[in-house]
This record gives C-alpha cells, sequence and structure tokens, in this order.
C-alpha cells in the first residue's frame, strides 16, 4: 500500500487520510471513514505515527483549554439581572404595543365618521342623560325601593361593579350596543375614557351570569374587544 | 431515575421562557464557551463579557433555533460572532490586521513560563486562524462539517486549515528547538 503520508523527502502533499487524521483521534469521523484509516495505520507505520502525533497535540489542547479556568460566578448573576430586565422591557413593550393599538383603531373609528353619524352620536348621548335623569328622579322618589343608582354615586348599585372593559366596533349602531348589553345583563359604568373604552358592570353579580355576559359579548359583532376586569 | 434532558430539549424550555432551562443550559456549557472565547480574546474580562452576552442571546433568540446544527455548535457559533463583532466594534483590531499572536493575558503567559511542554507554549502561541481551528478540532470536539458551520467556511477549507496549523505547530516546535518532541511523535 502506498504512504498515506506522501513521498519520503519530496514535497509533502496532502493526502485525505492525513488531512482527516484530527478528526479520527477526536472520533468525529463516520464508521467507514474511521475503519479506512485504521486499516491505513495497521499497514503504514508513518501513518500511525501520524495519528500519534495529533493524539499528542489533542491531550495538549485540552491541558492549555484545561488551564484556563471558569468564568466567574458573576458572569451567571449578570446574567439573571439582564434576564429581568430584558423581561420587564419586554412586557412594558407588549403593554404599550395594545394600547397603541386601540387608540390607533379607536382614531380610524373616528376619523372615518361622517357628520350625521356624529349628529347620531350625540343625539344617544343626551338620550341616555335624559333616561338616566328621569331614573334617577324616579328612584330618589320616597317609597320607592333603590333599584339602581348611578354607576359614580357613593351608593353605586348592583351594577356598578366593573366587570368587563370593552369597545365597541366602529360598525355597531347604538340600538345594538342597547340591545347587546341588556341581553348580556350588563350596563355600562363608566366611560369612554380617552381611548374610547367603557367599562361595564354585571346587573346581577355571580360568576354564572359573568361567564354569560362574557360569552355574549366576546360573540357579539357590536364588541371589538371585550376583557375581563379582576 | 429519569435522563437527563438532551440539549435540544432544554433549549426548548429556554425558548418557553423557563429560565431554569437557561440555567441548565449554562452549567453545561459555560466553561467551554468562556475558554473559547478567552483563546480569541486573550482577556479573562472581555471574555466573560462575551460569555454573558451569548447567554444573554440565546435567552432572546432560542425560538429561532432551526436544529440544523447541535446545540454545542450553535452556542459556539455565537460566541465567535460576538467576539468578532465586538473587536469590530471597538475598532482596536480588525481581522486584517491582527497580529500573528495576541497579547497573551496573565493566566496565559503564567501558564507558558510554568508549562515545561514546548507544545502546550506554541499551542499557545499560534495565530489566531490557527488557534480557533485546532481547538475547535481538538478540546470542542466539533466535526468538519460543525466546523465548518461555526466559522463559515467549505468543510474542504477546513481540512486545509487544520493542516497548515498542524504544519506551523510543528514549524514552532522546530524553531524552538524541541527536536525531541517533534521527532518522537508516536514513538
Amino acid at each position: 500500500m502506498s504512504s498515506a503520508t506522501g513521498n519520503k523527502g519530496g514535497p509533502k502533499r496532502m493526502s485525505e487520510e492525513e488531512l482527516l487524521a484530527p478528526w479520527f483521534v477526536t472520533g468525529k469521523l463516520d464508521e467507514a471513514e474511521a475503519r479506512e484509516l485504521e486499516a491505513i495505520a495497521k499497514e503504514d507505520p508513518e501513518f500511525a505515527a501520524l495519528l500519534a502525533e495529533a493524539k499528542r497535540e489533542r491531550q495538549a489542547t485540552g491541558v492549555v483549554n484545561e488551564g484556563l479556568g471558569k468564568p466567574s460566578p458573576a458572569v451567571w448573576e449578570r446574567l439573571e439581572r439582564s434576564i429581568e430586565q430584558e423581561s420587564r422591557d419586554g412586557a412594558r413593550a407588549q403593554r404599550a404595543g395594545f394600547f397603541e393599538g386601540i387608540k390607533t383603531a379607536l382614531a380610524g373609528f373616528f376619523s372615518g365618521l361622517t357628520t350625521p353619524q356624529w349628529q347620531a352620536i350625540a343625539a344617544a348621548v343626551v338620550a341616555i342623560c335624559v333616561v338616566q335623569a328621569g331614573a334617577i328622579a324616579y328612584l330618589a322618589q320616597d317609597g320607592h325601593p333603590a333599584k339602581y343608582g348611578t354607576a359614580s354615586g357613593p351608593s353605586a348599585g348592583a351594577a356598578t361593579k366593573r366587570a368587563f372593559i370593552v369597545s365597541f366596533s366602529q360598525t355597531a349602531t347604538m340600538a345594538d350596543i342597547n340591545a347587546l348589553l341588556d341581553g348580556a345583563g350588563v350596563s355600562i359604568v363608566e366611560g369612554p375614557n380617552a381611548d374610547m373604552l367603557y367599562h361595564l358592570g354585571l346587573r346581577n353579580e355571580n360568576a354564572e351570569a359573568r361567564d354569560a355576559a362574557y360569552k355574549k359579548l366576546r360573540a357579539s359583532s357590536a364588541v371589538k374587544l371585550v376583557l375581563p376586569e379582576k | 431515575m429519569s435522563e437527563p434532558l438532551s440539549d435540544l430539549e432544554v433549549l426548548k424550555q429556554v425558548a418557553n421562557g423557563d429560565k431554569g432551562g437557561l440555567e441548565t443550559l449554562y452549567s453545561r456549557h459555560s466553561d467551554r464557551t468562556f475558554k473559547f472565547l478567552l483563546r480569541l480574546t486573550a482577556n479573562r474580562s472581555a471574555a466573560e463579557d462575551l460569555t454573558h452576552d451569548v447567554f444573554l442571546e440565546i435567552w432572546k433568540n432560542a425560538k429561532r433555533f432551526e436544529g440544523r446544527s447541535s446545540v454545542a455548535t450553535w452556542i459556539l457559533s455565537i460566541a465567535r460572532y460576538k467576539a468578532l463583532d465586538s473587536r469590530r466594534k471597538q475598532r482596536t483590531l480588525t481581522e486584517h490586521d491582527l497580529p500573528a499572536r495576541a497579547e497573551p493575558s496573565p493566566e496565559i503567559t503564567a501558564m507558558q513560563v510554568s508549562s515545561s511542554d514546548t507544545m502546550r507554549e506554541c499551542l499557545t502561541a499560534l495565530s489566531e486562524e490557527h488557534r480557533e481551528i485546532i481547538d475547535l478540532v481538538y478540546y470542542h470536539e466539533r466535526s468538519v462539517k460543525e466546523v465548518s458551520e461555526i466559522l463559515d467556511i467549505p468543510e474542504a477549507t477546513v481540512k486545509t486549515r487544520m493542516f497548515y496549523a498542524r504544519k506551523k505547530l510543528k514549524e514552532m516546535l522546530l524553531a524552538l528547538g524541541d527536536e525531541k518532541d517533534v521527532f518522537s511523535y508516536g514513538k
């Protein structure tokens, strides 16, 4: 068999076996390649010497590297702090993105309204105020049990506890919204705020009613977003 | 007793935001990553900073791991990228004007002085390119394909670069007059 290590005394050439010798000693060749190199080493003392040389290099490399020590415990401690900071930054960015999205959607909604639509909204708001004023006056009369109270009043009744935060769809009419609120057993207790979000309260404050209302609100096309409040 | 999770399984935990998973990966790979970086930078403080950066990168990008290489290879690739990037940013050295041997750290100098093994001394004094490939093959035990991925060079180049690194090592041993070391190979 010809020498895998090239011509003796002549210019050194690179044989594939010689190129692969380092990976043979680390066991990183596939089975066929390793077998082939083993066979060559058995028959070619020069190649066997080359493999032994690679083994020595590997051992020396191990010694050099092991002598380098380890990173100090401060590296992990710093990493933990960086991860916590990363998590805080991520949560902040997520919140900012969420509210930015709502803002953009609501801005789009209002910029798309025509004058008659604005007039309709104003009329609906006035109607709600009149109805609410009438209801307050009626309930304030002697002899009538307090069924309802204003949301902001000190003696707010069953519907005053915030149960959900919602934003309504751009296409929803006041009639749609009123029908939905009645059907879901909820009423507006606060809002809209600057982001056009409304807080809804349950008329019957129990878990069943809360679940049912949440399902109805989520299923309704009049609602763009609904989130349960704590 | 249950089998320890593979690196890939642990990396999936990290991808799901499990800090315990990162701690496991760190305990398995930080030593080798640090050593690889210390050999590249020859500066303990820089190597520690970069080790931190590498594992923070893993925390942030675990989801992006595509499984085309082993996790250990992926980590070494990140480490190398971080080391080169840091050097580019510092603008103190570029890949072209790197000296044949980087300024040794006190640790390495101490090792050189205390070591009677000329081979070890030469391994430390090799050029960065040669030191890097010798470390990846012999110490980190990466295959030809894995070294090719880490260094981003063709597999054929990996083999020839390793060949020339070993050749240089032999020349250095000869120049230092350690003929015994050179000619006693395999005996």
